[in-house]
């Protein structure tokens, strides 16, 4: 009966209730796309980074990441990769070295990757981000793909020779004809600047590093908490240093956190705009009505049932315009899941925090994009309405009934 | 009794200040034994044409050790006026042939096993040269201590035994130099090197080159055994001992080329 009679009150004035109507629906609307487009963004960048090479967590001999010296390796069990595999978490195993690549009058210092192809493919997407050529067999071939501004500094192109020469790990000068087979497309600053990505065969064979490795890196690809892929790593391999994709690009971290707070304050200013408008109408009927008001008290309506009256009133309007809002920002928002915003009509490429993210802005749409939203708008009706519910509830019966 | 004479004594006071500004003013007026007869520019010049003449060739074995490995390599060297060099690799058998051309401010590296030149990049002047704790940019040698620092003698005498001055130089603020201060020893009178230290920018020792062993190679007066010790892995080092050199040979501009580098 409370809805049959707030639903009846609303319509007493169609123009009033319809104009604030659209504002809350429209407001519902553009939080719930908007949620969606920065979530889109931060799961976006967040997956560009540990997708494709970063991962999610890494594991690093302890001092690693201190000195970054060549001789701080993992010792390399056989099957160790296969431990988090097994429990449906990507991993694989790489190593690193400095050095020098030169072709023809051009010379660069690089830093060599070497890495197997095959776990590459199955936990990570760098065999999908070439610009040009193919990725690195599953054998050893004297290939290698260079980063982006790399092969632009060298002047290779696909099928050129490089000549890598390096300190090997017995001190004597390594040195090897590699081919260039591939060439990334931007992805990070320091990939593109100086990666060298080789067959790990390939690798161990010009720096004469029998075994071990630099790092392992899991990818869960959003499936498993960080804390639970840090606790999978500890049990695992004991005596190492597990780090995030937090830890290792903190700018990102940092970025990402400040975007989720844009997230709210920008939700929470439309709101609050919605919210005064939401006000503003409450508090239009409430004057209208304070005859009627005090006809109700006279006849023994409670002032806490006059305060139920007109917040419900307010709930119901916020009611109807969520859904209406939800009807037309939940479609917007899975086309942009769909098919994103290319905003490469305004920029050929952009990093985020060093990273080289996709022109195209796809947007994530899920339970928390949609009730938020519309949960913080039933939090901000409810508020608007209680100052004009209680100046009902307030009023003289008599007075209320000889206002003019 | 005694009676106070301020004449007097304002007297005696001027006295004994002028007995003193006679007494101590010549002491002070003399300077520091053998100092001013020394020409720090012309010391420095000879450390650093030390092992060079108009031209130069000679053998010599280098030998790193550092925490995880060591290597013996001999070396066989070229070399004409300040900026033309070449040193070829005898042995071990992995790196026998390959070579490193210094020609005006370029490096070049010959990789016999590729049968390729590269070329050395700027960025990696600071890079060891062949894993040892001499860097590429020490080949190069590009700047000269008399001319690139402002020196100064700052002390010549005994220590450890021996007869010794102490030249400190300090980077100007004009020109780029690698290190903020270096400071060099040599004999006295031979002005043959002993120790140089060199200090970062922020006058941090960065690393110390001991000369010793001093004898006769090719009628010079020279260190044969130099060793280069880093300051922050004070276990690691490299030592080069000169075999034998030749000075003044006739050398042809040519020599120092790629075509040569190959051969």
């Amino acid at each position: 009966m409370f809805f049959q009679y707030a639903w009846r009150n609303l319509w007493r004035n169609k123009r009033r209730t319809l104009i604030i109507f659209f504002g809350l629906a429209v407001t519902s609307a553009v939080l719930i796309v908007t949620f969606s487009l920065i979530t889109g963004m931060i799961r976006q960048t967040v997956r560009s980074a540990a997708d494709v090479t970063v991962g999610e967590v890494q594991i690093y001999a302890k001092d690693y990441l201190n000195y970054r010296s060549f001789y701080s390796i993992l010792p390399y069990k056989p099957g160790i990769l296969s431990k988090f595999e097994s429990s449906g978490i990507g991993a694989a195993a790489r190593i690193y070295g400095y050095g020098l690549a030169a072709s023809g009058p051009k010379s660069a210092g690089v830093l060599y990757w070497g890495i197997n192809p095959g776990d590459e493919r199955e936990s990570f997407d760098l065999y999908k981000m070439l610009r040009e050529g193919d990725f690195l067999e599953d054998w050893s071939s004297g290939s290698v793909i260079l980063g982006d501004k790399l092969a632009k500094s060298l002047d290779v192109r696909i099928g050129s020779e490089l000549i890598a020469v390096v300190q090997a790990a017995d001190g004597s000068l390594g040195n090897e004809l590699l081919t260039v087979t591939g060439i990334l497309q931007p992805i990070s600053e320091k990939i593109d600047r100086e990666a060298a990505i080789l067959h790990e065969k390939d690798f161990r064979e010009l720096f004469v590093m029998e075994s071990g490795f630099h790092e392992i890196v899991l990818n869960s690809r959003g499936k498993f908490s960080l804390d639970k892929l840090k606790a999978s790593a500890g049990a695992v391999i004991q005596d190492a240093e597990i780090t995030t994709w937090r830890d290792v690009l903190p700018g990102l971290s940092g970025m990402i956190n400040v975007l989720n707070i844009i997230n709210w304050i920008y939700g929470a200013i439309l709101f609050l705009s919605a919210g005064l408008g939401m006000i503003n109408t409450i508090l239009m009927s409430t004057f209208d009505r304070i005859k009627e008001f005090g006809v109700l008290k006279a006849l023994g309506t409670t002032p806490s049932r006059l305060t139920a009256n007109v917040v419900i009133e307010a709930l119901v309007l916020c009611l109807a315009a969520s859904l209406a809002g939800a009807a037309i920002g939940i479609p917007v928002a899975l086309h942009f899941q769909e098919n994103g915003i290319n905003i490469s009509y305004f920029s050929s490429g952009y990093t985020f925090s060093g990273l080289a993210v996709s022109p195209v802005w796809k947007a994530q749409l899920g339970a928390v994009q949609i009730l938020v939203p519309l949960a913080m708008m039933w939090v901000i009706c409810s508020l608007s309405a209680l100052y004009p519910a209680f100046l009902a509830a307030r009023m003289d019966a008599v007075k209320a009934m000889t206002h003019v | 009794m005694f009676r106070f004479n301020g004449k007097k004594l304002l007297v005696s006071a001027f006295a004994a200040v002028a007995v003193i500004i006679i007494l101590v003013g010549p002491i002070k007026a003399i300077k520091p034994e053998g100092l001013s007869d020394l020409d720090p520019k012309k010391i420095l010049n000879k450390v650093d044409d030390l092992m060079r003449g108009d031209s130069s060739t000679g053998k010599m074995e280098m030998i790193v050790q550092t925490a995880h490995w060591k290597r013996t390599l001999t070396v066989q060297f070229w070399s004409k006026g300040k900026d033309k060099s070449l040193l070829r690799i005898l042995s071990p058998k992995k790196e026998r042939g390959m070579s490193t051309l210094r020609a005006g401010s370029e490096i070049w590296n010959y990789l016999p096993k590729v049968n390729r030149v590269i070329r050395v990049p700027s960025a990696m002047m600071a890079a060891s040269w062949m894993g040892s704790h001499f860097t590429n940019d020490d080949l190069l040698k590009n700047s000269r201590m008399a001319d690139d620092y402002e020196v100064a003698v700052t002390f010549r005498g005994k220590r450890d035994s021996l007869d010794i001055i102490e030249i400190t130089c300090t980077a100007r603020p004009d020109v780029p130099v690698v290190w903020g201060k270096v400071l060099v020893t040599v004999t006295d009178p031979d002005h043959v090197p002993v120790l140089i230290r060199y200090y970062d920018e922020d006058l941090k020792p960065v690393r110390t080159m001991l000369f010793t062993e001093v004898g006769v190679l090719g009628g010079r007066k020279v260190p044969k055994v130099i060793k280069v010790i880093p300051e922050y892995k004070p276990d690691e080092y490299t030592v080069v001992r000169y075999h034998e050199i030749i000075f003044g040979l006739p050398l042809e501009d040519d020599f120092f080329s790629i075509r040569n580098l190959q051969r």
